[in-house]
């Protein structure tokens, strides 16, 4: 974790340590994977470069060019390391739940907690991504598709007249994910759980209708 | 700038391009600009402000809150169909940095404002907060943004339906939001 490298991913002893290969390079890419995550949170994406980089992880640039083929492939490993967990975390968080509305409302409430909780890694995956455009703004994009495959699955408890927009999904975690932004952007990060009912209500308000929503999320 | 960020994004531009292609001297650039992003950024806002002088033209005199919403959804859209390359110049402020992000929010605290009227519109014992506001005006822009970058913003008259009804539903609820759905692609 940001802040706490000595302990994540301490530095291999110099000189000849007998250490077995496979644990070196581990261990190095972890460390320059660490490093990256608290240099960009320090920096911010576009002014992080791989000198500063490996000066965090106590590692060459030649040992840095072996793992990563330059700063953009580091940023993405790093990235999808969280954004895996966060969607893991989701799916588990939801699958305790039978009935849709409820699995809904935890997902939310598990990846709002874990971006509280993380305020590094919750700029490093919902702040940076943007900035930095490019394939990893486009990584961020099919990233948040796990979010949008959960709301579709509630297609069937819509009731209406007409069926949702082909866009609905899309447009609701576009709302949830610029919410969350201004919130880290503004320092406000700490506080995200407080946004679940809101979040929770408005998300489930195009399939099981604005009043059943409203009371579902307030739950 | 505005057709060098439109084509090649706003990462891509330095000084030197933005002269070449203005055909002026770097002399010149300072002495409007303090850098590239100083450039930008005062484009971008005049631009922004363009527009919401459109929209607010557009829903002034409306009486009610749900002509206001079309009024302004039709002008916005109007306002990014005309020029292709100042839509894409528009929504590349998500690249300038924390500048960039404080004018992004900027424009969505506008959007906000607008829906937010809506409250006095919803019935029964729901009440809507002010964060509520905020979630769809970011899906709103998120929506708009996706359909300039994606060259789909030329059928916006087929998609903004859908966005009213995304819009207004938190506060007329589901199935008066859904009239919207039936509203005719607008030519």
């Amino acid at each position: 974790m940001a802040g706490e490298k000595e302990n994540a991913s301490p530095r291999l002893p110099a000189g000849r340590h007998g250490l077995p290969r496979e644990f070196i390079v581990q261990n190095q890419r972890e460390r320059i994977v660490t490093a990256l995550v608290d240099t960009v949170a320090e920096h911010g994406y576009n002014a992080t470069t791989v000198a500063k980089i490996t000066k965090a992880a106590g590692v060459s640039r030649r040992t840095f060019y072996e793992h990563f083929a330059d700063k953009e492939a580091c940023f993405l490993a790093a990235y999808e390391m969280v954004t895996d967990h966060i969607a893991a975390s989701m799916r588990a968080a939801a699958e305790s739940f039978d009935e849709w509305p409820q699995q809904v409302r935890a997902a939310l409430a598990t990846m709002l907690r874990f971006l509280a909780g993380e305020p590094e890694l919750a700029r490093l995956c919902m702040i940076e991504p943007v900035a930095a455009g490019g394939e990893i703004a486009a990584r961020h994009r099919t990233s948040m598709q796990s979010l949008v495959e959960i709301l579709k699955a509630g297609r069937p408890e819509h009731g209406g007249e007409h069926p949702l927009p082909e866009a609905t999904e899309e447009a609701l975690v576009g709302g949830i994910v610029s919410l969350i932004v201004r919130e880290i952007s503004a320092g406000r990060g700490s506080e995200l759980e407080s946004l679940l009912p809101d979040l929770a209500e408005l998300t489930l308000a195009p399939y099981i209708g604005a009043e059943e929503a409203s009371r579902l999320a307030r739950q | 700038m505005v057709a060098l960020v439109a084509d090649h994004g706003y990462a891509a531009i330095d000084v030197e391009t933005v002269c070449d292609w203005a055909d002026v001297g770097p002399g010149h650039f300072d002495r409007c600009f303090a850098d590239v992003e100083d450039c930008f950024l005062s484009l971008h806002d005049e631009a922004v402000e363009e527009l919401c002088a459109r929209v607010d033209a557009a829903s002034e005199g409306r009486t009610s809150w749900h002509d206001r919403i079309w009024a302004a959804g039709l002008a916005a859209m109007r306002y990014l169909q005309e020029d292709g390359a100042r839509a894409r110049f528009l929504i590349a402020i998500n690249a300038a940095g924390d500048c960039g992000q404080e004018r992004r929010d900027r424009i969505v605290r506008r959007i906000a404002d607008f829906l937010d009227g809506g409250r006095s519109e919803v019935n029964g014992k729901r009440s809507v907060s002010r964060c509520t506001a905020e979630i769809a005006a970011g899906a709103v822009f998120g929506t708009v943004m996706t359909k300039v970058e994606s060259g789909s913003i030329e059928r916006g008259e087929e998609f903004l339906p859908e966005l009213i009804y995304l819009a207004t539903m938190p506060y007329l609820g589901s199935r008066a939001a859904e009239d919207e759905l039936a509203v005719q692609p607008l030519r």
